[in-house]
């Protein structure tokens, strides 16, 4: 364990946990890295961002299929709700969604509204007047909040894309490159209403835009979902952080995955860092003072000799303006002590597991939409396993829903003829949420031997 | 004949062609001998031919691929470790060095150097032991006991070695077994080794517990280097145990157990029975004292003898002692650096010899 952050305070600490002894001949280094935000970053001397520099866009799905279940109206009263809560002096806007996406507010040639009584008040009457008709296509929701955003590129950007549909009337490429365009340029939390929408098409947008997905299944609970993602963004006093990563020449990234509070693999998104060799940069978005996320990434290395000590890595928290905030360092130390060798760091093992976790639910529910009823029962049955390993309760709650636990130690289990859809989307979209490893002293299996 | 090194670090066994470590002596499948010298330095069949010490790379660089050292101390394009410097500590006439190799992750030798009150040097060198909790923290505690318990005060020879050794024996035992990140929480005890020498005028007296070795070096005409050396300890070692049983010392030393230690300071030791010898000396001789990670690439006095020669002037010239001591550190690194390495050098008559009139008479 490495700590390198300044003793005076900084904006970021972080953490490396890692059994830096590798076996002779031995290149893969694994290492697990928690980055912790400063409780009151503004104190440490951190540039934070204050209402004025925030800008929030609403994207409310209405297409024809909102008109059913209520769910029309409970958008309408959470996208109320949304703007009801935003601080004053934040720059916002609300998108209409169907087969193309209108501007429902402002409507008066300004690219944003400005946060105040007048404003909220006009921009809840526009709400009002929304009707369901037409049909989804998500990426030109998605396209219009780009353009907004890049009116105003220094403000923190964040919007709430909410439907209750797939993305029917655009070709599945129209979407992705629509999601490309807005990688970086503001975040994005996405939420499925009904059980009509497609998991693996939200996530991938929640994803690549840094932001969260779930399921609102009861339209009654959409209003306050909506006021929590809006307390939670402009809490978000630290803008535009990126993790820089150096390896040495010759290394490769195997991986570098977000894996708490939830998986997010990063691997493809890291971009050439500006003026530093050997590094890449990969965009976090924004921290709330005083959160803490972990990292697992695995670096190929070029094998030393027994007794060469290399750094395989080193993970900086860099913020908007470019200053490194802190550094934690990967280590890799060749030793023909196979006691040193062999051990496993219970942080790289603990989320090895969670990994493997998420993983076995997707493609258990995967292979059970597709009638592979033995592939589904495998699957979900090592999930058991894994959850009641790590003592994931939430996750296990979950997969008491698709399945009968006859051991879940060994991980024996049947699947429940008639689950329920709604907490099957449930489980799928929530699968990539993780527990943090407890205490050692606490009697915990920490998911050890639980190599993927 | 020296066998092909490919590219892995391995070469193949001259008679089945098994893949080996370059250091082999005898090849593990088929036992035939590889070739390989004793002392895996290629300047060694030719003593005539300058041997060239690979100096540290310029500060701030490294020696692998030149690129600049960051702020940690680690190359900013290959990653690896800048190699850290000799350890040495400069006396004058008397020095210590110490390195910790290339394949130990940590230096667990510890060395110190001190004089008697007639001016006499004392030399200590210990080793601490790998399979041991703490070994550092041992070999730092036994060094610096045995030093105190000889330093500054009037020589009481063999006994007072062996003083010094006890003394030494009882801090190791003292040190806790706990707080070794590299070592579990097992119920082994830290332990070391250890050498202690006196340069007392006409006569060394040296004591040890383990294998680290303390020799006498002195000019010989008949030599090729101009010196020869001699072991004056005996090794509490499974080799030395076998060669007193007749076996051949380089077999007894290139077998699996060959550097098993039999004996320790510590708290898992069990009775404590230093070696002590008294040998007479001539002004102009040297005491070396020295851990395994030197000796291992010179076991024999005629190898010691020459690798020592290599570094020392001719006989009659003033000795650099810290320059001779960083020489050998730095010569059995390059030969391998399989341990840690930790040499002591004294001149047997030193610069300000004591008046005979000052001296404490031993006891015996």
């Amino acid at each position: 364990m490495t700590t390198t952050d300044a003793p005076g305070g900084a904006p970021f600490t972080a953490e490396t946990f890692q059994n830096q002894y590798l076996a002779a001949g031995a290149d893969m280094v694994d290492a697990v890295v928690t980055v912790t935000a400063a409780g009151d970053p503004a104190a440490v001397g951190a540039a934070t961002a204050g209402a004025g520099d925030r800008a929030e866009v609403i994207v409310v799905d209405c297409s024809g299929s909102m008109g059913s279940s209520r769910k029309m109206e409970a958008a309408k009263e959470a996208a109320a709700a949304a703007v009801d809560v935003l601080d004053d002096g934040v720059s916002f806007a609300i998108v209409a969604g169907d087969h193309e996406a209108k501007m429902l507010w402002p409507v008066d040639g300004r690219s944003f509204a400005i946060a105040d009584d007048d404003d909220r008040l006009s921009a809840k009457h526009a709400i009002g007047q929304l009707q369901p008709a037409g049909g989804t296509a998500i990426g030109t929701w998605l396209d219009l909040a780009r353009r907004l955003f890049a009116a105003v590129p220094d403000k923190a950007s964040h919007a709430i894309l909410l439907t209750d549909g797939r993305n029917e009337h655009q070709q599945p490429g129209e979407l992705a490159a629509a999601v490309e365009a807005c990688r970086g340029v503001f975040q994005c939390d996405c939420r499925g209403v009904g059980v009509d929408w497609e998991v693996e098409e939200l996530r991938g947008i929640a994803t690549a835009l840094l932001g969260t997905v779930d399921i609102v299944a009861d339209p009654g609970r959409l209003a306050a979902d909506f006021q929590a993602m809006i307390a939670s963004s402009q809490s978000r006093a630290l803008p535009h952080v990126s993790l820089r990563l150096w390896s040495p020449e010759g290394a490769t990234l195997e991986f570098l995955r977000q894996v708490s509070p939830e998986v997010v693999d990063l691997t493809a998104t890291g971009t050439t860092s500006p003026g530093v060799k050997l590094a890449r940069d990969f965009l976090l978005g924004g921290w709330t003072p005083g959160e803490s996320r972990d990292y697992h990434l695995r670096i190929e290395v070029r094998a030393g000799g027994v007794g060469d000590e290399m750094l395989a890595g080193r993970v900086s928290l860099v913020l908007a303006d470019g200053t490194v905030a802190t550094q934690a360092l990967v280590k890799a130390i060749w030793t023909d002590d196979r006691e040193l060798s062999t051990r496993m760091d219970r942080q790289v093992a603990h989320y090895t597991g969670q990994a493997e976790l998420a993983d076995a639910i997707q493609a258990g529910l995967a292979a059970a939409k597709a009638g592979d009823e033995k592939t589904a029962t495998v699957k979900l049955g090592r999930a058991v396993q894994l959850a009641t390993e790590s003592g994931h309760e939430d996750t296990m709650r979950l997969l008491q829903e698709m399945v009968e636990v006859d051991d879940a130690e060994s991980g024996t289990v049947r699947l429940k003829r008639e689950a329920d859809q709604a907490a099957q989307m449930t489980l799928d979209t929530r699968s990539t949420r993780t527990v943090r490893l407890g205490k050692p002293e606490a009697e915990q299996p920490a998911g050890e031997g639980s190599g993927a | 004949m020296s066998p092909t090194v490919t590219e892995t670090g391995t070469f193949a066994c001259p008679s089945c062609g098994e893949s080996l470590d370059p250091s082999a002596r005898f090849c593990e499948a088929c036992g035939e001998p590889t070739g390989v010298p004793i002392v895996p330095d290629p300047g060694l069949d030719d003593p005539t031919e300058p041997v060239e010490i690979p100096r540290a790379a310029a500060p701030g660089t490294c020696p692998r691929c030149d690129a600049p050292i960051d702020d940690d101390g680690y190359c900013t394009s290959c990653g690896h470790k800048a190699v850290e410097p000799v350890d040495v500590e400069d006396r004058g006439a008397i020095a210590y060095a110490t390195h910790r190799g290339r394949r130990h992750h940590r230096n667990e030798d510890s060395g110190a150097v001190a004089t008697t009150a007639e001016g006499w040097p004392v030399l200590v060198v210990s080793d601490g032991v790998s399979a041991s909790p703490n070994p550092h923290r041992a070999s730092a505690a036994a060094v610096e006991a045995a030093t105190v318990a000889l330093a500054g005060v009037p020589f009481g020879g063999a006994n007072a070695v062996r003083a010094a050794v006890v003394a030494a024996h009882e801090a190791t035992v003292a040190v806790p077994a706990d707080g070794d990140p590299h070592w579990p929480d097992d119920g082994t005890h830290p332990a070391c080794t250890i050498v202690v020498a006196v340069a007392a005028g006409d006569r060394v007296v040296v004591g040890n517990v383990g294998d680290a070795r303390g020799h006498l070096l002195g000019p010989d005409p008949a030599a090729p280097s101009g010196w020869s050396a001699r072991q004056l300890t005996t090794d509490d070692s499974l080799a030395a145990a076998a060669v007193a049983a007749g076996a051949d010392p380089e077999e007894a030393l290139s077998g699996p157990a060959g550097h098993a230690i039999t004996a320790w300071l510590g708290a898992d030791a069990t009775a404590l029975d230093p070696h002590v010898a008294e040998v007479p000396a001539a002004a102009g001789d040297l005491v070396l004292v020295d851990s395994d990670g030197l000796w291992n690439y010179a076991p024999t006095d005629a190898a010691l003898g020459e690798v020592a020669g290599r570094f020392l002037p001719s006989p009659g010239e003033p000795v650099p002692a810290a320059a001779v001591c960083e020489a050998l550190v730095t010569w059995a690194v390059e030969a391998g650096g399989a341990d840690n390495i930790c040499v002591a050098l004294a001149p047997v008559a030193p610069p300000a010899a004591a008046e005979p009139s000052e001296r404490e008479e031993p006891t015996p």
